[in-house]
């Protein structure tokens, strides 16, 4: 790194480094999990096909881990606002105060239902917890599983009530 | 029908439309069963969601998706367009013709419509417009014929299909397929009179000889990705391996495709490829997450004997009772994409095809082409409004074709489709001896 570089580089605050660093976080676990239940399904298909020998356990592990990517994935895509959406008030009103409060309000509906499949969730990762429920074949405790679920799930709440404020504030922009 | 559920389908329809996401506006609904009726508990929403999604057989579903993602990264799209150039290019509405049978060979390595529209819409809408063709039409015959994806196996749609329905996905792979070749068909034929008055520019035609030499070598260029979906159908009817264990395959394959013998994706482009795939996956199986929970509710409301009840106690004549369920399905996929439309409108209307005898292999294809024609039917339209942003056009520029598309392709085939069973049936009845 030149001496010019350093001095053009702005300086990153701790916050924003946090917020870099956990959407890179978020790639990853996608990138490493894709891979690996690909590998898993691939490596049963050459064991039980080449070698007449089918490994135990490899297709709950690959489904599971698959299952957690989901919720990791799904939070990314409401990061980057591309959820599946089935609007009509975008395409058929023009932009003004009613799109913006149709934004608001869905956000905080969005908000709203994704706060309360954490809470499901959380009752049930507690209640896996408490009787130390395992999975069939490998015995993996299930509470990790729907650990990993909720972790996706709270960001998945995270970044809907951020889009909130956004909205928020459209709103209130567009008022005055 | 009682009437908490119709004001679970206006308040189902009501949210979409406002612009909650489909996943959380499926949640919404299951929980307005749940308040109304008597549950003592909510917990197995979670679960119920979770026992299918962490099935082996979904997990087909990010596999194709990311082979798919691998596979157009590594630069198929050019090859496949550069080979289908070299035999219709030289042809009045030659480029038209192109276009329709790249994107159905494409959807068979991706099986995603908007990587269709993405992959070939991009190279494609600008070389049609340089040889004359319209740019408003030219973004209209890439979104309209990008719902081919759905249609060719190995495709998404119908692994769902016959997940949700219990259905064989390797009979209900098959039952597309002839109504997709009608499709290509009357594209190539309609495309062929719409172009008619464009000022379009027609290269000479080579002689034979170098004609041949040319398709040789465009063949051989785009060989090892024409291949990919002939290994997964091989692998999956050759009884070799399941349609997951097929997709898993199918990204080993197009690793060494990619890198080494196309050579056009690096490590960077691979992660970027990889993660994304999980990403676009991911929220389609939010959907799917979310729809399990709403299907569970409505089952123990026992809505699907209603909805058979309902639209027995309108006629009980077949041919009408095929026209009710083809416009109830028209209008799901207007309002929703492919996924939503499946795992919503199958189970309910099943138990409907059932009594009246059709096939489920035969409901996989009428709800296939039904589903298909929503994508690009306004007013949701999501295929057509991404068509619009690659093309670079505003809706008006592109409704005059499209709509040309939905009334004298899609409509003809979906009907074709619904009271033909032959046309769904014969395929799979030949390969998997149905």
């Amino acid at each position: 790194m030149t001496a010019t570089t350093l001095k053009t580089m702005k300086p990153v605050s701790p916050l924003s480094f946090l917020w870099q660093f956990k959407l890179r976080l978020q790639r990853w676990v996608l990138f490493a999990s894709s891979i690996t239940f690909t590998l898993l399904v691939f490596v049963q298909v050459v064991s039980r096909y080449i070698f007449n020998y089918s490994i135990f356990g490899i297709e709950e592990s690959a489904s599971y881990l698959a299952a957690i990517m989901y919720f990791i994935g799904a939070a990314y895509g409401t990061h980057v606002k591309e959820h599946i959406s089935a609007s009509i008030v975008d395409t058929l009103v023009k932009p003004g105060l009613f799109v913006d409060f149709a934004h608001f309000l869905t956000r905080v509906i969005s908000t709203l239902l994704c706060a309360y499949l954490c809470w499901e969730t959380w009752q049930i990762v507690q209640f896996n917890l408490e009787f130390d429920t395992r999975s069939v074949e490998l015995r993996i405790p299930m509470a990790w599983v729907y650990g990993g679920m909720l972790v996706g799930m709270v960001l998945m709440t995270f970044y809907f009530f951020i889009e909130v404020i956004e909205a928020c504030t459209d709103f209130i922009k567009h008022k005055h | 029908m009682s009437a908490i559920i119709i004001w679970d389908v206006a308040l189902l329809i009501t949210l979409m439309v406002i612009g909650v996401p489909v996943a959380l506006t499926f949640v919404a609904a299951a929980l307005f069963l749940i308040f109304m009726g008597e549950y003592g508990s909510t917990s197995f929403l979670i679960t119920s969601g979770f026992s299918k999604t962490s099935s082996m057989v979904l997990l087909a579903i990010p596999l194709y998706i990311l082979a798919g993602s691998i596979m157009t990264n590594g630069g198929i799209a050019k090859r496949l367009l550069d080979l289908a150039d070299s035999v219709f290019g030289h042809y009045r509405g030659g480029l038209g013709i192109v276009t329709v049978v790249t994107t159905a060979i494409f959807g068979a390595i991706s099986g995603m419509a908007s990587s269709a529209v993405a992959a070939i819409g991009s190279i494609m809408i600008p070389r049609m417009v340089e040889k004359g063709y319209d740019r408003g039409y030219a973004t209209s015959l890439v979104s309209c014929s990008a719902v081919l994806a759905l249609l060719i196996p190995p495709s998404a749609t119908m692994i769902l299909y016959g997940w949700v329905t219990g259905t064989s996905i390797t009979a209900a792979f098959l039952a597309p397929v002839i109504p997709a070749i009608i499709l290509i068909c009357l594209f190539c034929f309609w495309n062929y009179f719409l172009t008619r008055n464009m000022p379009l520019v027609i290269e000479d035609k080579p002689d034979f000889k170098t004609a041949r030499q040319n398709i040789f070598l465009k063949t051989r260029r785009a060989g090892f990705g024409l291949a990919m979906p002939l290994i997964i159908l091989g692998f999956i009817y050759g009884g070799v391996t399941t349609p997951t264990e097929a997709a898993a395959v199918a990204v080993m394959y197009a690793l060494p495709v990619a890198f080494w013998i196309y050579k056009e994706m690096t490590w960077n482009s691979f992660y970027e490829a990889v993660w994304k795939a999980a990403q676009v996956t991911a929220v389609l199986m939010l959907v799917i997450f979310c729809a399990s929970m709403l299907a569970r509710v409505l089952t123990f409301e026992d809505v699907p004997q209603q909805i058979l009840e309902s639209l027995l106690a309108i006629t009980d004549n077949k041919i009408l009772l095929l026209l009710l369920v083809n416009l109830f399905l028209l209008l799901i996929g207007m309002f929703m994409e492919d996924v939503s439309g499946i795992l919503l409108a199958a189970p309910l209307l099943l138990p409907v095809m059932n009594e009246i005898g059709v096939h489920p292999v035969h409901f996989a294809a009428i709800i296939g082409t039904n589903l298909g024609m929503g994508l690009i039917t306004p007013p949701t339209a999501p295929i057509l409004y991404f068509g619009t942003l690659i093309g670079g056009v505003k809706l008006p520029q592109i409704i005059k074709p499209t709509l040309v598309f939905v009334f004298l392709t899609y409509l003809p085939v979906v009907l074709l489709t619904t009271f033909i069973p032959e046309l769904a049936l014969w395929l799979p009845r030949l390969v998997t001896g149905l």
